[in-house]
Protein backbone atom coordinates (compact mmCIF):
# COMPACT_ATOMS: atom_id res chain seq x y z
CA UNK A 1 0.00 0.00 0.00
CA UNK A 2 2.73 2.41 0.91
CA UNK A 3 4.11 2.47 -2.60
CA UNK A 4 5.45 5.96 -2.33
CA UNK A 5 7.84 6.54 0.50
CA UNK A 6 8.17 10.06 1.71
CA UNK A 7 11.65 11.31 2.09
CA UNK A 8 13.16 14.44 3.56
CA UNK A 9 16.53 16.04 2.99
CA UNK A 10 18.73 17.07 5.87
CA UNK A 11 21.24 19.79 5.16
CA UNK A 12 24.38 19.66 7.30
CA UNK A 13 26.11 22.73 8.71
CA UNK A 14 28.59 22.57 5.84
CA UNK A 15 25.84 22.46 3.25
CA UNK A 16 25.64 18.82 2.24
CA UNK A 17 22.15 17.35 1.84
CA UNK A 18 21.28 13.82 2.87
CA UNK A 19 18.17 11.94 1.89
CA UNK A 20 16.39 9.91 4.52
CA UNK A 21 12.99 8.28 4.86
CA UNK A 22 10.67 10.58 6.73
CA UNK A 23 9.22 7.66 8.63
CA UNK A 24 12.60 6.38 9.74
CA UNK A 25 14.03 9.71 10.83
CA UNK A 26 10.79 10.63 12.61
CA UNK A 27 10.98 7.43 14.61
CA UNK A 28 14.60 8.13 15.48
CA UNK A 29 14.89 11.84 16.14
CA UNK A 30 12.52 13.77 18.33
CA UNK A 31 14.03 17.01 17.08
CA UNK A 32 13.52 16.25 13.40
CA UNK A 33 10.06 14.84 13.99
CA UNK A 34 9.22 18.18 15.56
CA UNK A 35 10.60 20.03 12.54
CA UNK A 36 8.60 17.84 10.15
CA UNK A 37 5.40 18.28 12.14
CA UNK A 38 5.88 22.02 12.02
CA UNK A 39 6.41 21.95 8.27
CA UNK A 40 3.49 19.64 7.55
CA UNK A 41 0.62 22.13 7.06
CA UNK A 42 2.54 24.22 4.55
CA UNK A 43 3.72 21.14 2.74
CA UNK A 44 0.44 19.29 2.33
CA UNK A 45 -0.53 21.12 -0.83
CA UNK A 46 2.82 20.96 -2.51
CA UNK A 47 4.73 18.12 -4.01
CA UNK A 48 8.11 19.62 -3.16
CA UNK A 49 10.30 17.62 -0.87
CA UNK A 50 11.31 19.18 2.38
CA UNK A 51 14.85 20.15 3.19
CA UNK A 52 15.60 20.68 6.86
CA UNK A 53 18.63 22.61 7.97
CA UNK A 54 20.64 20.88 10.68
CA UNK A 55 22.97 23.74 11.52
CA UNK A 56 24.77 22.08 14.41
CA UNK A 57 25.92 18.91 12.68
CA UNK A 58 28.60 18.53 10.03
CA UNK A 59 28.24 16.30 6.98
CA UNK A 60 30.78 13.84 8.34
CA UNK A 61 28.84 13.41 11.55
CA UNK A 62 25.41 13.53 9.95
CA UNK A 63 26.25 10.72 7.57
CA UNK A 64 27.36 8.60 10.52
CA UNK A 65 24.20 9.43 12.40
CA UNK A 66 22.03 8.47 9.43
CA UNK A 67 23.95 5.23 9.05
CA UNK A 68 23.05 4.44 12.64
CA UNK A 69 19.47 5.59 12.24
CA UNK A 70 18.89 3.48 9.13
CA UNK A 71 20.32 0.47 10.88
CA UNK A 72 18.30 0.90 14.06
CA UNK A 73 15.05 2.51 13.03
CA UNK A 74 14.25 1.26 9.54
CA UNK A 75 11.33 -1.07 10.16
CA UNK A 76 11.61 -2.49 6.61
CA UNK A 77 15.17 -3.51 7.23
CA UNK A 78 14.13 -5.09 10.48
CA UNK A 79 11.20 -7.01 9.01
CA UNK A 80 13.45 -8.10 6.19
CA UNK A 81 15.45 -10.27 8.54
CA UNK A 82 13.15 -11.30 11.30
CA UNK A 83 15.20 -14.31 12.26
CA UNK A 84 18.10 -12.28 13.50
CA UNK A 85 16.20 -9.41 14.98
CA UNK A 86 12.74 -10.00 16.29
CA UNK A 87 13.18 -13.62 17.21
CA UNK A 88 16.45 -13.45 18.99
CA UNK A 89 16.13 -15.42 22.17
CA UNK A 90 16.52 -13.78 25.54
CA UNK A 91 20.15 -13.83 26.52
CA UNK A 92 21.28 -13.72 22.91
CA UNK A 93 23.51 -10.88 22.06
CA UNK A 94 21.45 -8.19 20.42
CA UNK A 95 22.08 -8.55 16.68
CA UNK A 96 23.01 -4.91 16.45
CA UNK A 97 25.41 -5.09 19.39
CA UNK A 98 28.32 -5.76 17.07
CA UNK A 99 27.23 -2.91 14.83
CA UNK A 100 27.01 -0.61 17.85
CA UNK A 101 30.46 -1.62 19.09
CA UNK A 102 31.99 -0.89 15.71
CA UNK A 103 29.98 2.29 15.40
CA UNK A 104 31.53 3.87 18.49
CA UNK A 105 35.00 2.47 17.80
CA UNK A 106 36.14 5.82 16.43
CA UNK A 107 38.54 8.55 17.42
CA UNK A 108 37.60 10.81 20.31
CA UNK A 109 36.73 13.87 18.25
CA UNK A 110 34.35 11.86 16.12
CA UNK A 111 32.82 10.28 19.18
CA UNK A 112 32.25 13.60 20.91
CA UNK A 113 30.76 15.01 17.70
CA UNK A 114 28.35 12.08 17.77
CA UNK A 115 27.39 12.81 21.37
CA UNK A 116 26.71 16.43 20.39
CA UNK A 117 24.65 15.36 17.40
CA UNK A 118 22.67 12.71 19.28
CA UNK A 119 21.89 15.23 21.97
CA UNK A 120 20.89 17.95 19.52
CA UNK A 121 18.80 15.61 17.36
CA UNK A 122 17.39 13.94 20.46
CA UNK A 123 18.08 10.35 19.41
CA UNK A 124 18.02 8.68 22.77
CA UNK A 125 19.45 5.29 21.82
CA UNK A 126 22.37 6.89 20.04
CA UNK A 127 22.90 9.35 22.87
CA UNK A 128 23.02 6.55 25.43
CA UNK A 129 25.36 4.52 23.25
CA UNK A 130 27.81 7.34 22.64
CA UNK A 131 27.72 8.57 26.23
CA UNK A 132 28.55 5.10 27.43
CA UNK A 133 31.40 4.89 24.95
CA UNK A 134 32.87 8.13 26.27
CA UNK A 135 32.37 6.99 29.87
CA UNK A 136 34.26 3.79 29.02
CA UNK A 137 37.16 5.93 27.85
CA UNK A 138 37.16 7.73 31.18
CA UNK A 139 36.73 4.70 33.38
CA UNK A 140 39.80 3.54 35.26
CA UNK A 141 42.02 6.18 33.66
CA UNK A 142 44.41 8.41 35.52
CA UNK A 143 43.93 12.15 35.41
CA UNK A 144 46.90 12.53 33.08
CA UNK A 145 45.51 9.91 30.73
CA UNK A 146 42.14 11.64 30.61
CA UNK A 147 43.77 14.99 29.95
CA UNK A 148 45.78 13.48 27.14
CA UNK A 149 42.92 11.49 25.63
CA UNK A 150 40.56 14.43 25.48
CA UNK A 151 42.98 17.31 25.11
CA UNK A 152 42.10 18.90 28.43
CA UNK A 153 44.57 21.58 29.44
CA UNK A 154 45.42 21.82 33.11
CA UNK A 155 44.88 25.51 33.84
CA UNK A 156 45.27 25.30 37.60
CA UNK A 157 48.08 27.06 39.37
CA UNK A 158 50.14 24.76 41.55
CA UNK A 159 48.47 26.20 44.65
CA UNK A 160 44.99 25.69 43.23
CA UNK A 161 45.74 22.15 42.20
CA UNK A 162 47.00 21.31 45.68
CA UNK A 163 43.84 22.82 47.12
CA UNK A 164 41.59 20.74 44.85
CA UNK A 165 43.46 17.58 45.78
CA UNK A 166 43.12 18.43 49.45
CA UNK A 167 39.42 19.20 49.10
CA UNK A 168 38.73 15.79 47.60
CA UNK A 169 41.55 13.81 49.16
CA UNK A 170 39.37 10.81 49.95
CA UNK A 171 38.82 10.11 46.28
CA UNK A 172 42.51 9.83 45.40
CA UNK B 1 68.98 50.34 0.59
CA UNK B 2 65.87 48.80 1.97
CA UNK B 3 62.96 51.05 2.70
CA UNK B 4 62.56 51.71 6.37
CA UNK B 5 60.07 53.46 8.59
CA UNK B 6 56.34 53.04 8.37
CA UNK B 7 56.24 51.79 4.83
CA UNK B 8 56.11 48.10 5.75
CA UNK B 9 52.52 47.07 6.33
CA UNK B 10 51.80 44.90 9.33
CA UNK B 11 51.71 41.25 8.48
CA UNK B 12 48.18 39.95 8.08
CA UNK B 13 47.26 37.43 10.71
CA UNK B 14 48.09 33.92 9.66
CA UNK B 15 45.04 32.55 7.86
CA UNK B 16 43.09 30.19 10.03
CA UNK B 17 43.89 26.73 8.82
CA UNK B 18 40.90 24.96 7.52
CA UNK B 19 40.84 22.42 10.26
CA UNK B 20 37.77 21.66 12.31
CA UNK B 21 37.62 23.08 15.78
CA UNK B 22 39.05 20.61 18.25
CA UNK B 23 36.23 18.94 20.03
CA UNK B 24 36.76 18.59 23.69
CA UNK B 25 34.79 17.01 26.41
CA UNK B 26 34.50 20.50 27.88
CA UNK B 27 32.43 21.58 24.90
CA UNK B 28 29.61 19.29 25.90
CA UNK B 29 26.76 20.85 27.85
CA UNK B 30 26.95 20.31 31.57
CA UNK B 31 23.98 17.95 31.68
CA UNK B 32 25.57 15.77 29.01
CA UNK B 33 28.79 15.63 31.01
CA UNK B 34 26.73 14.64 34.00
CA UNK B 35 25.24 11.76 32.08
CA UNK B 36 28.71 10.60 31.04
CA UNK B 37 30.02 10.85 34.56
CA UNK B 38 27.04 9.14 36.14
CA UNK B 39 28.31 5.87 34.70
CA UNK B 40 31.50 6.03 36.73
CA UNK B 41 32.21 5.16 40.37
CA UNK B 42 31.85 8.18 42.66
CA UNK B 43 35.53 8.42 43.47
CA UNK B 44 36.44 8.57 39.77
CA UNK B 45 33.81 11.24 39.22
CA UNK B 46 35.23 13.33 42.04
CA UNK B 47 38.76 12.86 40.74
CA UNK B 48 37.80 14.71 37.54
CA UNK B 49 37.86 17.85 39.69
CA UNK B 50 41.62 18.15 39.17
CA UNK B 51 41.44 18.00 35.36
CA UNK B 52 41.02 21.75 34.95
CA UNK B 53 39.11 24.77 36.28
CA UNK B 54 36.09 23.83 34.18
CA UNK B 55 35.93 20.47 35.87
CA UNK B 56 36.40 21.60 39.43
CA UNK B 57 32.71 21.69 40.30
CA UNK B 58 31.30 19.54 37.53
CA UNK B 59 30.99 16.44 39.72
CA UNK B 60 28.76 18.27 42.20
CA UNK B 61 25.82 18.15 39.82
CA UNK B 62 26.17 14.51 38.75
CA UNK B 63 22.97 12.78 39.80
CA UNK B 64 22.59 9.43 41.47
CA UNK B 65 26.18 8.76 42.42
CA UNK B 66 26.86 5.33 43.78
CA UNK B 67 28.75 6.06 46.90
CA UNK B 68 30.68 3.52 48.80
CA UNK B 69 32.91 5.38 51.16
CA UNK B 70 33.34 2.38 53.36
CA UNK B 71 36.37 0.86 51.79
CA UNK B 72 38.06 4.00 50.71
CA UNK B 73 37.92 6.52 53.43
CA UNK B 74 40.63 6.52 56.05
CA UNK B 75 40.03 8.25 59.34
CA UNK B 76 41.93 11.39 58.49
CA UNK B 77 39.93 11.84 55.30
CA UNK B 78 36.53 12.12 56.85
CA UNK B 79 36.45 15.88 56.58
CA UNK B 80 37.07 15.61 52.87
CA UNK B 81 34.50 12.86 52.45
CA UNK B 82 31.95 14.71 54.55
CA UNK B 83 32.45 17.78 52.38
CA UNK B 84 31.84 15.58 49.38
CA UNK B 85 28.55 14.30 50.76
CA UNK B 86 27.40 17.80 51.51
CA UNK B 87 28.22 19.09 48.07
CA UNK B 88 27.20 16.27 45.75
CA UNK B 89 23.94 16.42 43.91
CA UNK B 90 20.78 14.78 45.11
CA UNK B 91 20.00 12.03 45.24
CA UNK B 92 22.84 9.75 46.12
CA UNK B 93 22.01 6.09 45.91
CA UNK B 94 23.43 4.94 49.16
CA UNK B 95 25.93 5.79 51.80
CA UNK B 96 27.32 2.81 53.60
CA UNK B 97 29.47 3.87 56.46
CA UNK B 98 31.23 2.41 59.37
CA UNK B 99 32.38 5.20 61.56
CA UNK B 100 29.79 5.15 64.26
CA UNK B 101 30.37 8.49 65.96
CA UNK B 102 29.70 10.36 62.74
CA UNK B 103 26.91 8.12 61.53
CA UNK B 104 23.93 10.15 62.69
CA UNK B 105 25.29 13.39 61.26
CA UNK B 106 26.02 11.66 57.97
CA UNK B 107 22.59 10.18 57.74
CA UNK B 108 21.17 13.63 58.36
CA UNK B 109 23.34 15.06 55.58
CA UNK B 110 22.38 12.24 53.30
CA UNK B 111 18.70 12.59 54.21
CA UNK B 112 18.77 15.95 52.46
CA UNK B 113 19.63 14.13 49.22
CA UNK B 114 16.55 11.93 49.30
CA UNK B 115 18.46 8.66 49.23
CA UNK B 116 16.83 5.57 47.79
CA UNK B 117 18.76 3.26 50.00
CA UNK B 118 20.47 3.47 53.29
CA UNK B 119 22.83 0.87 54.55
CA UNK B 120 24.74 1.14 57.78
CA UNK B 121 26.74 -1.43 59.62
CA UNK B 122 28.15 0.13 62.75
CA UNK B 123 30.61 -1.39 65.18
CA UNK B 124 28.80 -0.32 68.35
CA UNK B 125 25.13 0.47 68.95
CA UNK B 126 24.60 4.01 67.73
CA UNK B 127 21.49 6.14 67.96
CA UNK B 128 20.11 7.23 64.59
CA UNK B 129 17.35 9.77 65.13
CA UNK B 130 18.18 11.23 61.73
CA UNK B 131 16.87 8.12 59.98
CA UNK B 132 13.44 9.70 60.24
CA UNK B 133 14.67 12.79 58.39
CA UNK B 134 15.01 10.71 55.22
CA UNK B 135 12.29 11.29 52.68
CA UNK B 136 9.82 8.46 53.13
CA UNK B 137 8.64 8.91 49.56
CA UNK B 138 12.11 8.08 48.23
CA UNK B 139 13.63 5.61 50.63
CA UNK B 140 13.16 2.07 49.36
CA UNK B 141 15.88 0.08 51.08
CA UNK B 142 16.96 0.18 54.68
CA UNK B 143 19.66 -2.04 56.04
CA UNK B 144 20.81 -1.35 59.55
CA UNK B 145 23.22 -3.34 61.63
CA UNK B 146 23.91 -2.40 65.23
CA UNK B 147 21.82 0.72 65.46
CA UNK B 148 19.51 2.26 68.01
CA UNK B 149 16.25 3.75 66.82
CA UNK B 150 14.67 6.27 69.17
CA UNK B 151 11.01 7.20 68.78
CA UNK B 152 10.36 9.10 65.53
CA UNK B 153 9.07 12.67 65.60
CA UNK B 154 5.29 12.85 66.08
CA UNK B 155 4.68 13.91 62.49
CA UNK B 156 6.55 10.95 61.02
CA UNK B 157 4.10 8.83 59.02
CA UNK B 158 6.29 5.82 58.34
CA UNK B 159 8.44 4.69 55.43
CA UNK B 160 5.67 3.84 53.01
CA UNK B 161 7.79 3.04 49.98
CA UNK B 162 10.12 0.47 51.46
CA UNK B 163 10.73 -2.61 49.38
CA UNK B 164 13.48 -4.03 51.57
CA UNK B 165 13.94 -3.77 55.30
CA UNK B 166 16.78 -5.54 57.00
CA UNK B 167 17.39 -4.93 60.68
CA UNK B 168 20.05 -6.79 62.59
CA UNK B 169 21.04 -5.95 66.16
CA UNK B 170 18.68 -3.00 66.14
CA UNK B 171 17.37 -1.66 69.38
CA UNK B 172 14.14 0.29 69.55
CA UNK B 173 14.86 2.63 72.42
CA UNK B 174 12.28 4.49 74.44
CA UNK B 175 8.67 3.66 75.02
CA UNK B 176 6.54 1.32 72.97
CA UNK B 177 9.45 -0.02 70.97
CA UNK B 178 7.52 -3.08 69.92
CA UNK B 179 4.60 -1.06 68.63
CA UNK B 180 6.97 1.14 66.67
CA UNK B 181 8.55 -1.84 64.98
CA UNK B 182 5.09 -3.10 64.13
CA UNK B 183 4.11 0.35 62.81
CA UNK B 184 7.27 0.53 60.73
CA UNK B 185 6.49 -2.75 59.05
CA UNK B 186 2.80 -2.17 58.56
CA UNK B 187 3.47 1.26 57.00
CA UNK B 188 5.72 -0.43 54.46
CA UNK B 189 3.65 -3.60 54.10
CA UNK B 190 2.01 -2.81 50.73
CA UNK B 191 5.37 -2.37 48.99
CA UNK B 192 7.61 -4.58 51.06
CA UNK B 193 9.30 -7.43 49.17
CA UNK B 194 12.09 -8.35 51.51
CA UNK B 195 12.07 -8.36 55.27
CA UNK B 196 14.68 -9.62 57.65
CA UNK B 197 14.63 -9.03 61.37
CA UNK B 198 17.30 -10.42 63.61
CA UNK B 199 18.42 -9.67 67.12
CA UNK B 200 15.88 -6.91 67.64
CA UNK B 201 15.89 -5.47 71.12
CA UNK B 202 13.80 -3.13 73.22
CA UNK B 203 15.15 -1.24 76.18
CA UNK B 204 11.90 -0.06 77.63
CA UNK B 205 9.49 -2.54 79.06
CA UNK B 206 6.19 -1.01 80.10
CA UNK B 207 4.76 -1.12 83.59
CA UNK B 208 2.77 -4.18 82.62
CA UNK B 209 6.06 -5.95 82.06
CA UNK B 210 7.00 -8.39 79.37
CA UNK B 211 6.86 -8.20 75.60
CA UNK B 212 3.99 -9.28 73.42
CA UNK B 213 4.41 -12.76 72.06
CA UNK B 214 5.93 -12.53 68.59
CA UNK B 215 4.21 -15.73 67.51
CA UNK B 216 0.89 -13.93 67.44
CA UNK B 217 2.08 -11.36 64.97
CA UNK B 218 0.70 -11.40 61.45
CA UNK B 219 2.46 -9.37 58.79
CA UNK B 220 0.18 -8.60 55.87
CA UNK B 221 2.51 -7.73 53.04
CA UNK B 222 1.24 -9.03 49.69
CA UNK B 223 4.56 -8.69 47.88
CA UNK B 224 6.73 -10.24 50.51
Amino acid sequence: MASEKKVVFLRSSDGEAFEVSEEVISAASVTIKGMIDEESPSRADTAATTTLAIPNVTAATLSRVLHYVNKHFDAAAVVGRPDDYIFCAPGDEHPLARFDDDFVDVDNDTLIDLVHAAEYLHIKKLFDLTCKAVADKLKGRTIDQIRETFGIVNDYTVEEEVEVYRENSWAF
Amino acid sequence: MLPTGDSSPPLPPAPALNKPAVRQLDDLPSDVLNKLLAGLPASEVVRTSVLSQTWRRQWESVPGLDIDLDDRVRDWEWESAAGFLERCAAPVRGVPLRLFDRADGWVRTDAGKRPRSLSLALPVPTALPSLFACDAAALAHIKLVTCVLPPPPPAFAGFRRLTALDLDYVMFSGEKGWERLEAMISAAAPTLQKLRLANIAFDHVGAGGGLPVPGAWIIQAPNL
